[in-house]
């Protein structure tokens, strides 16, 4: 962790404009829901149908929706659903992915077989069809379609933590620690695990943006976050039948979310280029250039 | 000779059981090292010199094995040792060095870390204050004179010579009384070398027993007392230096000789 909040590579990744702008982005929507109640500038769920369907004006900057409600306002706490669920389900991803990837890849054998084949069948299987079968059984909330990803998602950070620890394990710097008399535990904690953080940090950037986008999907259809929630997808949703009268109430929610996963692609293929050059596990520190002695 | 040598292997053989065939890298093994003596390990590529390092410290991996031989180190027979036993003998009586220092340091730790590990490995109950002490004098010990900036370096940070000299520095601080070398200095250029070489001789100096296995004849005659010389897995000659440059027994020895001189 240390090498990566290193001055150095934020200094460097500071010259990487592309992933710049998506971290601005991503930073603007952070503050956006953390400061909500402030930002905002009126109550997301206060209903007024004497000013539904509004234009831009001053009080309501991007107008109102059909139930009289402003259109920024529920973006802006919409920010919160989206974020909040998005990395929570990144983190519990993760959670599940790295440390079966770890046991998988550090003890090979039938254990990382059995690991993989899990893997395999994880990756394979439809999320849509996971998600409408929980939905049927425990009723359609965003925590369940969280736990639809965290169940299947898991997969590619096995597989790449798998395969970057069955590299380093070769490697002479672990050999030479075991020759020097480190335990197992701190050769897979200090040895390996530190070296799998680039490629875990570049592919997590990434799926949160894939689970924004498809928690989005989910509550469009009606499986995620239910109206009235604050929510992008529901906002698309509630948008549908004005489609074609009132164009704009589909066009921010979308124009949103759109802005908010370009921003972690950006952000995470930036990330990737600048940490994994040549799919190196050791560009971290190295930097995109080499040598920085 | 009445001295008793501090590791002794006797008839060491360690095989690879491949689909088709079995390679038999080291093949009955036997040789002593001297305490205050460096002791020369020669053989061309895939004689199985380096296959034979390994075996010391049971870092075989499969399908490699090794199938008899003994390891005698201050009296104990490694080979009688289970993993948990072997773990605290690694590193803090017998140490190695690898070809490629560069490699051989975790890329994400400082300098710092990797010898406090070896602090948390061998030595328990010291303080912060004493461990941070105990580095510089080691790291001075090995010619490093920039003490408190190679601690907060990345291995990246440090030259190959610098990093080879923080391996030799983890093998002192863990007390070893056997120091590996495995061809330290192939990957070194010649200045680097010639220093590393040096501080080889130094530790033998202090009482150190030190193990250089190499391809280079010229190393070996300046550096040496005993030489084996290795082929096949099998040791071919051996003895002192001057016996084995001056009369040489096996052909395979002439003609490395021969290369040389």
């Amino acid at each position: 962790m240390v090498s990566i909040l290193n001055k150095n590579v934020l200094e460097k990744l500071k010259k990487e404009k592309l992933a710049m702008l998506g971290l601005t982005i991503i930073m603007v929507f952070v503050c956006a829901g953390i400061f909500a109640s402030v930002v905002a500038p009126n109550d997301p769920y206060k209903v007024d149908l004497t000013k539904k369907l509004l234009k831009p004006c001053a009080e309501f900057p991007l107008g109102t929706d059909q139930l009289g409600r402003c259109i920024l306002s529920r973006l802006i706490y919409g920010t919160r659903t989206s974020f909040v669920t998005a990395i929570t389900a990144t983190a519990l991803i993760l959670a599940l992915g790295v440390p079966l990837g770890m046991i998988a890849g550090y003890l090979g054998g039938w254990i990382d077989n059995f690991i993989m084949r899990l893997a395999d069948i994880a990756a394979t299987f439809p999320s849509t069809l996971l998600a409408l079968a929980v939905v049927g059984v425990w009723g359609p909330s965003i925590v369940n379609i969280m736990l639809v990803f965290v169940v299947l998602w898991w997969a590619p950070f096995a597989r790449i933590v798998r395969s970057t620890v069955i590299k380093l394990k070769e490697k002479e710097f672990v050999l030479a620690a075991v020759a020097s008399g480190s335990s197992r535990t701190s050769i897979l904690f200090k040895h390996i695990a530190l070296n799998t953080i680039s490629p875990i940090i570049v592919l997590a950037t990434l799926r949160i943006a894939a689970v924004i986008m498809h928690v989005a999907g989910f509550s469009f259809i009606g499986l995620g976050a239910q109206p009235p929630t604050a929510d992008w997808g529901v906002m698309l949703s509630d948008s549908r039948q004005y489609l074609t009268s009132q164009p704009f109430l589909l066009f921010w929610p979308g124009l949103t979310i759109t802005l908010a996963v370009l921003a972690f692609n950006l952000f995470g293929e930036g990330l990737n280029d600048f940490l994994i050059p040549s799919s190196g596990d050791m560009a971290v520190i190295k930097g995109s250039d080499g040598k920085n002695a | 000779m009445l001295e008793q040598p501090v590791l002794s292997i006797t008839n060491l053989k360690t095989y690879f059981y491949l689909e088709k065939q079995v390679v038999k890298a080291v093949d009955g093994v036997s040789l002593d090292v001297y305490k205050g003596k460096i002791t020369a390990l020669v053989g061309g590529s895939g004689s199985g010199k380096s296959v034979m390092s390994l075996s010391i410290f049971n870092l075989v991996d499969r399908p490699g094995k090794i199938i008899e031989g003994e390891i005698w180190l201050n009296g104990v027979n490694l080979r009688k040792l289970d993993e948990k036993q072997l773990q605290k003998i690694r590193g803090k009586e017998i140490a190695i060095i690898f070809q490629d220092p560069t490699s051989s340091l975790n890329p994400v730790l400082k300098v710092k870390k990797h010898l406090a590990e070896v602090i948390h490995t061998h030595h328990e109950g010291i303080g912060k204050k004493e461990a941070l002490s105990m580095f510089r004098d080691v790291l001075f010990r090995v010619g490093l004179k920039n003490t408190d900036q190679i601690l907060e370096s990345y291995p990246f940070e440090l030259s190959g010579g610098m990093c080879q000299r923080v391996m030799v520095a983890m093998g002192l601080l863990a007390h070893a009384h056997v120091l590996i070398a495995d061809e330290p200095t192939s990957s070194l250029d010649l200045t680097t070398q010639a220093a590393i070489l040096e501080e080889l001789m130094r530790l033998k100096n202090e009482g150190l027993a030190v193990v250089l296995i190499t391809h280079d004849l010229g190393v070996v005659a300046q550096m040496a007392d005993d030489v084996y010389v290795i082929k096949d897995g099998k040791i071919v000659d051996g003895g002192t230096v001057y016996e084995v440059f001056q009369s040489p027994k096996h052909a395979y020895t002439k003609s490395l000789l021969d290369a040389i001189f």
